[in-house]
C-alpha cells in the first residue's frame, strides 16, 4: 500500500523576492546589493534550503524585470547587482509575477518537483506611483487562479501601511523607524532567510511572527 | 568523548551543568537551545521544548545507559561516530528538561566558500554529498571519488545497523543529522537522544517521507530501513532527486550494492526491506543473500533543470543590473587583433592598387 502519493517528487516552494529598486532607493544600493550577497551566501550554504526554496528575483521601479530566473540558488555563480532608477510602478511588477509563476511552475513540475503554493516576498520603500495597480495585484492574488501565491509584504521608508496590509496576504510588516533603512532592507531580506530555513524544515510556508526592526500591520487595515 | 570522559552523574540538575556559552542552535525541531558546556569541555546541553513525559524520561534514561552495557565494538562505534546522550538534566523537581551530549569533533567541520570572498567555518552535512561535484568545488569541498563516497556510506550503516540491533529507531534521518570528514571520510550521526525503543514518532522532514509508513503511523526499524537506504542512495550517486538517484543506483556499476539498496527502496511490503546489517555485509564485500521478491518499478526519472536566464521579457530600460566585477579575458584577444589589422591594411593596399590601376 501506497500512502504518500507524492513521495517520488522532490517538494519545493518557489518564492519569488520582488524588490522595489526605485530612485528611492538609490542611496541603499549598496546596502541591498550586499544584502542579496548575503542572502545568495547564505543559501548557498545549506543545500537543504537551497534546494528546496527554489528562487526567482523581480526587481521593479518604473518596470519591472527579473533578475534571476526560478532556480536553485546554487546554480547562481555569483549574484547580480541591482541600480536603483526609476518610478514605483507596483502594478506591472504584479503582472510580470503572474507571468513568471505561470511559465516556472509547470517547469518544475517538468523536473519532477512537487510545488507548493508560490510565496512571494514583497520589499518597498514606497508608496505605489501607477493608478490601477490594484487591479493586477487582485489579478495576482485571485483565488480563481489556482496558482495564486502567499505574499508577504515588508514596508520601509515612505511604504504605506494600508497599501502594505492590501498586498500582505500571509503577513505585513512596517518598519518601525527604530532602525535605518540600510539596516530595514538586511532585516526584511534575513527575515526571508529564516521563513525558508523554517519551510524547509516543516515542509510548509512559514512566516517569521517577528521581524526585528519591523512590527506587523495589523488586520483592521486589510480592505 | 565519551560518558567516561564526562565527569558528572547519569542525572544532573542544570545548575551543576555550570556555566554555558552561547546557543550553537535554537528553535531547532525538539530543543530550544543547544549550548556547550564551559566547564566540561566537548559536552553540549541540549534543553527540550518541553520536559519530557515519564515514559520518554526512561527512554533517555535507558539510552543514556545502554553505552556501560555494550561490547567493544559498539562502544568504539558509539565514543566516535555517534553524539550520543551522555546525561539527563533536570531542573529543580522537573526531570528531563534537556539532556547532555558530546560535541561533534572538529574534523567534521570544514571552510566553506559561501561567496568568492567570504568563507565560514562549519560542520558538514552530509547532505553537501547529495550534491554535483561542480557544486562541492564551487564550496571549497573537496571533491569525493567512489571510494569516499563508500566510506561514508559504510559507516552511516554501520551506525543504523549497530541501533537496529538494539531495537531503536531513529526516525529523523535526514541530511542535516549526519556530518562528514574531509579529512578521513569518516560520518558522525547526531541527535542519537531522539531515537526510541521500537516504535517511535515519524519525523518528518521535506523528501525524506517513507511510502510505505502512514503519515499518523509510528516509525519503526522498517521505516528506519527505508530511510537509511535513501540517504545511503543519494551520498553514493551524488543525486537527491529520489526518483533520479533510484536510477542512478539502477546504473551503479556495483551491481550487488545497487540490488541491495533497491530492494529496500522499492520494496512492495515494509517487512520485505532488507535490513541495513544486509547492506554493510555488502559493503563489506561479503555475499546479498537475497530473498526473491518483485520489486516495485522505478518512478519516471525527472528531466533535470536547465541553467537559468539571467532575465526575461519585458527588458529593462537602461541596463538595471550588471554582473558584478570578474576576472574574464579581454574582449578581443591580441593574437585575434593582429589578424583583423592584417585584414584591414591588405584591404587598403587593394582599394589603393584599384584606384591607381582603373
Amino acid at each position: 500500500m501506497t500512502y504518500a502519493h507524492d513521495s517520488f517528487q522532490q517538494k519545493c516552494l518557489p518564492t519569488y523576492l520582488v524588490i522595489d529598486v526605485s530612485s528611492s532607493m538609490q542611496p541603499y544600493q549598496a546596502i541591498l546589493n550586499r544584502t542579496l550577497e548575503k542572502l545568495h551566501a547564505e543559501l548557498v550554504g545549506s543545500p537543504r534550503v537551497s534546494e528546496f526554496a527554489q528562487i526567482s528575483i523581480i526587481a521593479f521601479s518604473t518596470t519591472p524585470w527579473v533578475v534571476i530566473d526560478m532556480t536553485d540558488l546554487e546554480s547562481v555563480p555569483v549574484m547580480p547587482e541591482v541600480t536603483c532608477q526609476g518610478r514605483t510602478s507596483y502594478g506591472e511588477a504584479f503582472v510580470l509575477t503572474r507571468q513568471c509563476i505561470d511559465r516556472d511552475l509547470p517547469a518544475l513540475r517538468a523536473q519532477g518537483l512537487a510545488t507548493f503554493r508560490p510565496a512571494v516576498f514583497f520589499i518597498t520603500d514606497g508608496a505605489p506611483t501607477d493608478p490601477g495597480w490594484e487591479a493586477a495585484f487582485d489579478r495576482l492574488v485571485d483565488p480563481a487562479w489556482p496558482r495564486h501565491p502567499h505574499v508577504i509584504a515588508y514596508g520601509c521608508g515612505e511604504a504605506v501601511e494600508p497599501v502594505l496590509a492590501r498586498i500582505g496576504t500571509r503577513a505585513a510588516f512596517t518598519a518601525d523607524g527604530g532602525i535605518g533603512q540600510d539596516e530595514a532592507l538586511a532585516s526584511a531580506i534575513s527575515s526571508l532567510v529564516n521563513s525558508l530555513v523554517a519551510s524547509a524544515r516543516a515542509e510548509e510556508l512559514r512566516i517569521p511572527e517577528q521581524v526585528p526592526g519591523y512590527r506587523t500591520v495589523k488586520q483592521e487595515y486589510v480592505d | 568523548m565519551t560518558a567516561e570522559a564526562f565527569s558528572l552523574p547519569r542525572v544532573v540538575d542544570v545548575r551543576d551543568l555550570g556555566d554555558l556559552d552561547d546557543p550553537i542552535a535554537e528553535n531547532n525541531g525538539q530543543s530550544v537551545a543547544v549550548r556547550p558546556l564551559r566547564e566540561h569541555g566537548g559536552f553540549l546541553v541540549k534543553m527540550y521544548v518541553a520536559p519530557l513525559a515519564d515514559q520518554d524520561c526512561r527512554r533517555l534514561d535507558k539510552l543514556i545507559a545502554l553505552p556501560a552495557a555494550a561490547g567493544h565494538d559498539d562502544r568504539r562505534l558509539i565514543r566516535e561516530h555517534t553524539a550520543w546522550p551522555v546525561a539527563r538534566v533536570d531542573s529543580g523537581g522537573t526531570a528531563a528538561v534537556g539532556c547532555v551530549l558530546p560535541v561533534a569533533p572538529d574534523k567534521f567541520r570544514a571552510e566553506l566558500r559561501l561567496t568568492p570572498t567570504r568563507t565560514d567555518r562549519r560542520y558538514l552535512d552530509v547532505d553537501w554529498l547529495a550534491r554535483p561535484a561542480e557544486v562541492l568545488a564551487r564550496r571549497g569541498l573537496t571533491v569525493p571519488g567512489a571510494a569516499e563516497r563508500l566510506r561514508v556510506c559504510r559507516q552511516i550503516i554501520e551506525v543504523a545497523a549497530m541501533l537496529a540491533r538494539y531495537n531503536l529507531v531513529y526516525s529523523d534521518w535526514s541530511y542535516s543529522n549526519a556530518f562528514f570528514s574531509l579529512s578521513d571520510w569518516s560520518a558522525y550521526v547526531i541527535d542519537i537522544d531522539g531515537c526510541a525503543e521500537r516504535f517511535g514518532p515519524n519525523v518528518f522532514q521535506p523528501n525524506w517521507d517513507d511510502p510505505l509508513t502512514g503519515a499518523s503511523a509510528a516509525a519503526d526499524t522498517y521505516t528506519d530501513r527505508y530511510r537509511t537506504a535513501l540517504l545511503v542512495g543519494r551520498i553514493l550517486t551524488g543525486e537527491n532527486h529520489p526518483a533520479r538517484m533510484m536510477h542512478a543506483l539502477d546504473r551503479h556499476p556495483d551491481r550487488t550494492l545497487a540490488t541491495v539498496l533497491l530492494d529496500v527502496l522499492r520494496s512492495p511490503k515494509r517487512q520485505l526491506r532488507p535490513p541495513p546489517s544486509a547492506v554493510l555485509a555488502v559493503l563489506d564485500g561479503l555475499p546479498y543473500l537475497r530473498v526473491p521478491f518483485e520489486r516495485l518499478p522505478l518512478p519516471a526519472e525527472p528531466a533535470r533543470q536547465a541553467a537559468p536566464a539571467s532575465t526575461i521579457q519585458p527588458p529593462p530600460p537602461p541596463p538595471p543590473s550588471r554582473p558584478r566585477p570578474a576576472p574574464r579575458r579581454p574582449a578581443v584577444r591580441p593574437a585575434v587583433a593582429v589578424f583583423w589589422v592584417a585584414v584591414l591594411a591588405f584591404v587598403l593596399i587593394i582599394i589603393a592598387f584599384a584606384s591607381q590601376h582603373p
